[in-house]
């Protein structure tokens, strides 16, 4: 109840997180991002069918990373993560993180937690 | 297993945006899709298995489609969203007709009054430089605020304007010509004229030369900037014909 009041569109919100947390490590076009997550998280998270863009391009417009056009020829976009985002990222993962830690806390029970 | 080509051309008319808009994000999805496909099958998939891989985790839905439009929507067309689009582009032209004749109308007149020449003899070039005047503002209008401007109706834009430049430009000389002749005639008429009734009419024949030149200036460079706009959105164009071709090649300038 407290997650679902706090963070209506929870799973919307870890892909944001998911996204930034790929670009920490460096610059990355789309589709890396889209591999790197589903690889990294052995399969656990996906951006599938195309739910990368959207989340991608309203990223960029609130800054939060920066898409800049590269390459010879046939430019391809390139996307890396800002100061701003940078900030974001590690206050928002610090509140997964305590929500998460509730929610295991509610989901073990008070007896586990007493064991 | 669809093809790239018409999952793109789906995806093409699903995005409800101007055309420099769609080729923007197809641009980015299409290099996507198809440097994924290449990466997927240098690791070991076959090419069709790559493909259906690179679909699932790229191609939006149509929901992620309409998404996508929303956030790249201008935010005049936010604006105008909850309005009828054929009311909003009356209120438009007229706006912009009205701005036009109003911009032409001002020192037309104010030149008919100062100098004492009747506003019909300027009426013909009146109207032909606020044509002119509302031709050119309607296309830089969408352009810059609407950004839905396609290269044909630019093309038409700009042989308006000539057709309009050339009117402009006949109708200043016409009517310095029919005000100097009507003024000698008047001359002839009563005898002779003044010194000051010659300077006088000299300054208004010389003040609607200007006038004309002015009104030549802003409209050669308004077919020049139609010109140009009209060469760009026929690249953009052309792009978006490249994305959605079958024989697509993403290392292709």
């Amino acid at each position: 109840m407290t997650a679902m009041t706090q963070r209506p569109n929870l799973s919307k919100h870890v892909n944001e997180l998911l996204i930034l947390a790929r670009l920490r490590v460096g610059p990355a076009h789309g589709y890396e991002i889209a591999l790197a997550v589903e690889r990294d998280s052995n399969g656990a998270f996906s951006f599938q069918h195309g739910t990368l863009y959207p989340i991608l391009h309203r990223l960029e417009q609130e800054r939060l990373i920066r898409g800049s056009w590269e390459g010879e020829g046939r430019k391809r976009k390139t996307y890396q993560l800002t100061t701003k985002g940078e900030a974001y990222l590690k206050g928002e993962a610090r509140e997964v993180k305590t929500l998460f830690l509730n929610l295991i806390r509610v989901l073990e029970g008070p007896a586990h937690a007493l064991g | 297993m669809p093809s790239a080509e018409s999952v793109f051309r789906e995806l093409n008319a699903r995005l409800d945006l101007p055309a420099r808009r769609r080729a923007l994000l197809l641009r980015e999805l299409r290099a996507d899709f198809e440097d994924l496909v290449t990466t997927l099958v240098a690791e070991g998939l076959t090419p069709e298995a790559a493909q259906q891989k690179a679909f699932r985790l790229l191609t939006p839905s149509p929901d992620d489609a309409g998404a996508l439009s929303g956030l790249h929507r201008t935010r005049y067309a936010r604006l105008v969203s909850g309005y009828r689009a054929a009311r909003v582009q009356v209120v438009e032209r007229v706006s912009i007709g009205v701005m036009a004749a109003l911009a032409v109308g001002a020192p037309l007149f104010a030149l008919a009054r100062s100098s004492g020449l009747p506003v019909g003899t300027l009426t013909v070039l009146g109207v032909a430089a606020t044509f002119l005047l509302a031709n050119l503002a309607w296309h830089a209008f969408r352009i810059v605020v609407r950004d839905d401007a396609d290269a044909d109706s630019l093309a038409r834009a700009g042989m308006v304007q000539a057709a309009l430049l050339g009117l402009t430009l006949s109708a200043g000389a016409l009517s310095v010509f029919v005000d100097a002749a009507l003024t000698l005639s008047s001359w002839e008429a009563g005898g002779g004229a003044t010194t000051i009734q010659v300077a006088a009419t000299m300054t208004r024949c010389a003040e609607t030369t200007a006038l004309t030149l002015g009104l030549t200036i802003l409209g050669v460079f308004g077919a020049l900037a139609l010109l140009q706009w009209h060469l760009s959105a026929r690249t953009v164009e052309e792009e978006l014909r490249a994305l959605l071709s079958p024989t697509f090649d993403p290392e292709e300038e």
